[in-house]
C-alpha cells in the first residue's frame, strides 16, 4: 500500500460507501476470473481447479486413521477371476450359477452388477431370464442418460427389478473424483431408480422413504472406506459352499469384479473418489464401481447423509468476511499504517487457516458440507482489491468527476 | 538512477528469496495438499507436447518394432523370442524380468531361446536398499537367463512429486563406482555406436526426452499375431526389437507399467496415464537416434534470471510509488505488471521449447514473480518503517543514558528535547511536503480561475479547493497529534 497522505481519511467505518464499494468489487473480480480461464487450452488446468475440494481431506487423511466398523449387513462377491491378461469377469453361465447359488443363502436381497451377453433367442437368454425374474433380485444397468429427458413426477413406485448404476454427478468428467449419486432420473413415461435405491428398499423400505423426505437431486456419498471396510467373499467359494452358515442370512449381497490383491487391472473398472490418498493432480484410480455401490447402499441403510449448505449462504459468508476485512485493513492503514502489510497478510492467513479447518471439522463432526473455497479466494482478493481501490480507483474516480464538473462548468458559462 | 540503485529494492529482493524458502511450510498442513498437489503436477513446457505439437507429421519409426508380452508364461516368451530371431533383428530388448525359477518345463524353453540370440538385451533395476535417495544395488533377472544377455536398466525418472510423470531419462547412473547404462543407451550403444558417442558426450546426469510418438506411431504387435505368425515380419530384420508390456490386450490401458507423459491431452489434474514403460524406451531410442535432443538451462541461469526479473520489477515498483503522477496508477500497474509477466514468460517457455528445444527453467521463478508486490510492499511500509522505529528508539536511549552519564546523573537535556532533535529532520520533510501540497492546490485555483469567466464558478471551485487545503491542514494537525502522542508516549 503505497504511504500516500494525500489519499488518505479514514472512510473505511463500519457503515461506509468505500466499504461496500470495494467488497463488491472483490466479487466483480471474482466473476472475472473464471472468464480467463474460458479458452479451450486452459480446459485441463480448470477441471483440475474445479475437481479440488477441501472437504477431501475428510475421506483421504481423517477417515483411515477412525477406526469405522466393516459393514456388516452388506455382502460383496468378487466375480472376478485373474488370468494371464489381468483381471476378467466370469461367463453369463457361471453368473447364473452364482445368482442359483446365492437364491438358497437367505440373502435378503441380491444385486447383480454384470452385463449379460447371451443373445436374444439363445436358450441362455431364456435361461437368464428365468434367473433374473427372482423377486429378491436386482440387476444393475446403465442407462443412456441422453435417451431419458429428466422430468419431475411426484409419482414413486416400484416394480422393476433393475436400477441404473450410472455414476452420475453434475458436469462430471470421465476422471473426476465420485462424490456423488442421483437417486432417481425421470423421463416422460417412467421413473428410474438407482441401483443402490433398488437393493436398500427392498432391504429397509423405511430408509429409503427418509432419503426421499431430504429431497435431494443430488446425493453426497458419505463413503464408509473401500474395500477393506465390506465383507468379501469370492465366487469360488459361493459356488464351492465354502462360507460359514448364516453368513448371507439377511444380508444385502452384491456382485461385481473387484481386485484386492493389486494385480494389473483395467482402468475402465476404476474411479476416483474422495478416499484416494492423493487428493488432486495425478493419481491412479482407487475404487471399483461395486464398492462405490456398496457405499451407496450403507450410507442409505444406516441414514448417514451430509446436511449441504446451500451456496447462497456461502456467498453470504463470503460477502460478510470480506466487508469485514475492508473495514479492519480500512482501521489498520488508518490508525497503524506501519503493520498494515504485515497485519494484512496475517490476517489472510489466519482466516484462510480457519475456514479450511473449519470446513473440515464441521464435515468431520457435525456433517455439515460446506465448501468454503470461494471464501478463501475472496479473502486473498481483499488485500489486492482493498489496496487498488484505495490508492487507484477511488481517486481515478475523484479526479475524473472533478474534471467531469469543470468540463460541465466550462460548457455552461462559454 | 536512484530508483535502480536503491538499497530497499536490494533488500525487498532478498525478501523474496526468504519468502520462498519459508512458504512451502504453510503447504505442509493437509489441508492445503490439493493446492499443492494441482500445481505441483503441472510443467508449463508439457503444453507444448500436449497442446502445441502437431503430432501428424510424425513418421512411423521403422528402427523400432515393440511386441506387447502382455501377461505370456515363459514357455510362450521363448516361442516368441524364437520366431523374432529367426528374422535377424539388430537386437532384442526385453522388459520384463526372469528372476525366480519356475521349473524346468518353462525355465529351460526359455534359456535355450535365449542362447540362440546375438545381441539380447534384458533390464535390470536399479534399487535403493537404504533408503538414502542414492541407487546402491542392482537387481537382475535370474543368472542362468542373465548369461546370455547385456544389461541396462529400466528404471524411468520421476522427479520428486511428479507422481509417474516422466518427464526426464537418466541416461548412466554410478552404482558402488561402476557406470550403468539404461535400457534405451544399451540399445543404441549397439545398434548405432556413433550416434551413442554422441549421446554420451553430451554428458548430461538427466536428458529431456523429446516425446513424438505413442504406440500409434510405432511398427507394434501384440504377442498372439507373432506367434499365430499373422504379420508380415520383413521388416524386423536389423531393426531393434523391444518386447514389455503394453497392457492386457493393445489399446487398452492398464494399472500395470504404465505412466505419465507430457504428451498426455490433460496436462494438468486427474487423469488417466498415457504410456507403458516400454514406449517410453523406445521415445528415448528415437530421440538419440534421431539426435533430437532438448536442450536445458542451467540452475544457475534461472537462479539468476529469476533474480534480475524480481530486482527489475523493485525498480518499478519504486519508480511508481516514488512519483506522485504514477502513484494513482501504482495499483493497477503492478496487478498489470504481474499478470503481463507470468503469461509472457509462459509464453517464451512454451515458444522456446516449441521453436528451438530449449527447456527454460523458470516456472519455479512464477511464484516469486507472484510475491513480489508483498515482499516489496512487506519490506517499504513495514519492515523498513518498523526497523528504523527500533533504531531510532535505540539511539534515543543511548542518547539518553550519555546524556546521564555526562551530567553526572542529572538530566540536562530533557527527553522532550533529546525526542525533538531527533524527529526533527523528518518533521521538517512532513512540514515541506505539506506546503508543497498547499503550493499545488493553490497553482491550480489560479490556472481554474483564468480559465473560468464566472465569478460564481470560481468562487465554487475555490470552495472546492479550500475543503481540500482544510482536509490536508486536519491531516496535518492530525499528524502533528499523533506525533506529541507518541512524544508522550517516550
Amino acid at each position: 500500500m503505497p504511504n500516500n497522505e494525500y489519499y488518505k481519511s479514514y472512510s473505511f467505518k463500519l457503515f461506509s460507501l468505500d466499504v461496500l464499494l470495494s467488497t463488491i468489487l472483490v466479487f466483480v473480480i471474482l466473476f472475472i476470473i473464471p472468464l480467463f480461464f474460458s479458452f479451450d487450452f486452459f480446459k485441463p488446468f480448470k477441471n483440475a481447479l474445479a475437481d479440488f475440494q477441501i472437504t477431501d481431506v475428510y475421506f483421504s487423511s481423517i477417515l483411515p486413521e477412525l477406526d469405522i466398523e466393516k459393514e456388516t449387513d452388506i455382502v460383496i462377491v468378487n466375480t472376478g477371476i485373474k488370468t494371464l491378461d489381468g483381471i476378467q469377469e466370469v461367463s453369463d453361465v457361471a453368473y447364473l450359477k452364482l445368482i442359483n447359488a446365492l437364491s438358497n443363502t437367505g440373502a435378503s436381497v441380491v444385486g447383480v452388477d454384470y452385463d449379460f451377453k447371451a443373445e436374444e433367442g439363445s436358450k441362455l437368454f431364456e435361461a437368464t431370464k428365468t434367473y433374473l425374474s427372482t423377486v429378491n433380485l436386482v440387476l444393475a444397468d446403465n442407462i443412456n442418460i441422453a435417451k431419458y429427458k429428466p422430468k419431475k413426477e411426484d409419482d414413486v413406485e416400484f416394480g422393476y427389478n433393475w436400477g441404473f448404476k450410472n455414476i452420475l454427478d453434475n458436469n462430471r468428467q470421465e476422471t473426476n473424483t465420485v462424490r456423488n449419486f442421483k437417486p432417481l432420473l425421470y423421463s416422460e413415461l417412467d421413473t428410474f431408480y438407482h441401483f443402490g435405491i433398488k437393493l436398500a428398499k427392498q432391504y429397509n423400505p423405511d430408509a429409503v422413504d427418509r432419503l426421499f423426505e431430504l429431497d435431494k437431486d443430488l446425493v453426497r456419498i458419505n463413503y464408509r472406506g473401500n474395500w477393506d471396510k465390506f465383507n468379501i467373499i469370492d465366487i469360488k467359494q459361493v459356488l464351492n459352499g465354502d462360507y460359514e452358515e448364516g453368513y448371507f442370512d439377511n444380508k444385502i449381497v452384491i456382485t461385481g469384479v473387484i481386485d484386492t490383491s493389486g494385480t494389473s487391472d483395467d482402468f475402465s473398472r476404476l474411479y476416483y473418489t474422495p478416499l484416494n490418498e492423493t487428493t488432486s493432480g495425478r493419481t491412479f484410480p482407487d475404487m471399483y464401481e461395486t464398492i462405490i455401490l456398496a457405499n451407496i447402499v450403507s450410507m442409505i441403510i444406516t441414514d448417514d447423509y451430509f446436511t449441504e449448505i446451500s451456496s447462497i449462504i456461502v456467498l453470504a459468508i463470503a460477502f460478510i468476511i470480506c466487508y469485514i476485512n475492508m473495514v479492519l485493513f480500512g482501521y489498520i492503514g488508518y490508525k497503524a499504517q506501519k503493520y498494515y502489510e504485515l497485519l494484512a497478510v496475517l490476517i489472510f492467513m489466519i482466516e484462510s487457516f480457519s475456514v479450511a479447518f473449519l470446513t473440515v471439522n464441521l464435515f468431520y463432526t457435525y456433517k455439515i458440507e460446506i465448501d468454503l473455497t470461494l471464501v478463501i479466494i475472496a479473502t486473498a482478493l481483499t488485500i489486492v482489491v482493498y489496496e487498488l481501490y484505495t490508492d487507484s480507483v477511488k481517486p481515478f474516480t475523484k479526479l475524473l468527476i472533478s474534471k467531469f464538473r469543470k468540463n460541465d462548468n466550462n460548457e455552461l458559462f462559454a | 538512477m536512484k530508483h535502480i540503485f536503491n538499497i530497499d529494492n536490494v533488500f525487498a529482493t532478498i525478501l523474496v528469496i526468504v519468502i520462498l524458502k519459508f512458504f512451502p511450510v504453510f503447504f505442509n498442513i493437509d489441508m492445503f495438499d490439493p493446492i499443492q498437489n494441482t500445481f505441483e503436477d503441472m510443467q508449463i513446457t508439457d503444453l507444448v507436447f500436449s497442446q502445441v505439437k502437431d503430432y501428424s507429421d510424425v513418421g512411423i519409426d521403422s528402427n523400432i518394432v515393440i511386441i506387447n508380452n502382455g501377461h505370456l508364461d515363459r514357455m510362450n516368451i521363448a516361442e516368441l523370442i524364437y520366431k523374432i530371431n529367426e528374422k535377424e533383428p539388430k537386437l532384442i530388448a526385453l522388459d520384463a524380468f526372469f528372476r525366480a525359477e519356475k521349473g524346468p518345463e518353462q525355465d529351460e524353453p526359455l534359456k535355450d531361446a535365449f542362447s540362440e540370440v546375438d545381441n539380447l538385451i534384458l533390464v535390470n533395476e536399479l534399487t535403493d536398499t537404504n533408503d538414502d535417495s542414492e541407487f546402491d544395488s542392482l537387481k537382475t533377472s535370474n543368472p542362468m537367463f542373465n548369461q546370455y544377455a547385456m544389461n541396462g536398466y529400466a528404471n524411468v525418472y520421476i522427479a520428486d512429486g511428479d507422481f509417474k510423470t516422466v518427464r526426464q531419462i537418466k541416461p548412466f547412473t554410478k552404482v558402488n563406482d561402476k557406470i550403468i547404462p539404461s535400457i534405451s543407451s544399451k540399445v543404441v550403444e549397439i545398434y548405432d555406436k556413433d550416434k551413442f558417442e554422441r549421446y554420451k558426450n553430451r554428458n548430461n546426469e538427466l536428458e529431456v526426452i523429446n516425446y513424438k510418438r505413442n504406440i500409434d506411431k510405432y511398427l507394434t504387435y501384440n504377442y498372439s499375431e507373432i506367434l499365430n505368425e499373422e504379420i508380415d515380419y520383413e521388416h524386423f530384420k536389423g531393426k531393434i526389437v523391444l518386447i514389455g508390456y503394453l497392457g492386457p490386450e493393445l489399446g487398452k490401458i492398464s494399472t500395470e507399467d504404465i505412466f505419465y507423459t507430457p504428451m498426455n491431452k490433460n496436462y494438468s489434474g486427474k487423469t488417466n496415464p498415457d504410456m507403458y514403460g516400454v514406449v517410453i524406451h523406445a521415445n528415448v531410442i528415437s530421440m538419440i537416434l534421431e539426435e533430437d535432443y532438448i536442450y536445458r538451462t542451467s540452475d544457475a541461469l534461472a537462479f539468476v534470471l529469476m533474480i534480475l526479473v524480481v530486482y527489475i520489477n523493485m525498480i518499478l515498483f519504486n519508480y511508481w510509488r516514488r512519483n506522485e503522477e504514477l502513484l494513482i496508477w501504482y495499483q493497477p500497474y503492478t496487478i498489470l505488471l504481474i499478470l503481463g509477466e507470468l503469461i509472457g514468460f509462459s509464453f517464451l517457455m512454451v515458444l522456446l521449447m516449441h521453436w528451438f528445444k530449449i527447456e527454460l527453467r523458470f516456472a519455479a521463478s512464477f511464484f516469486a514473480i507472484t510475491v513480489t508486490v508483498l515482499s516489496y510492499e512487506l519490506f517499504t511500509d513495514s519492515l523498513k518503517p518498523l526497523v528504523m522505529g527500533y533504531v531510532k528508539r535505540y539511539q534515543f536511549n543511548k542518547e539518553r543514558k550519555n546524556n546521564i552519564k555526562e551530567n553526572n546523573g542529572e538530566e540536562r537535556i530533557s527527553n522532550d528535547e533529546l525526542f525533538m532533535n531527533l524527529e526533527n529532520e523528518r518533521k521538517n520533510t512532513t512540514e515541506d511536503k505539506i506546503e508543497e501540497i498547499e503550493l499545488e492546490n493553490i497553482e491550480k485555483v489560479d490556472k481554474i480561475e483564468n480559465e473560468s469567466l464566472e465569478d460564481e464558478n470560481i468562487e465554487e471551485i475555490e470552495n472546492e479547493t479550500d475543503e481540500d487545503t482544510k482536509d490536508e491542514t486536519n491531516k496535518k494537525s492530525d499528524n502533528d497529534e499523533d506525533e506529541l502522542e507518541d512524544k508522550d508516549a517516550k
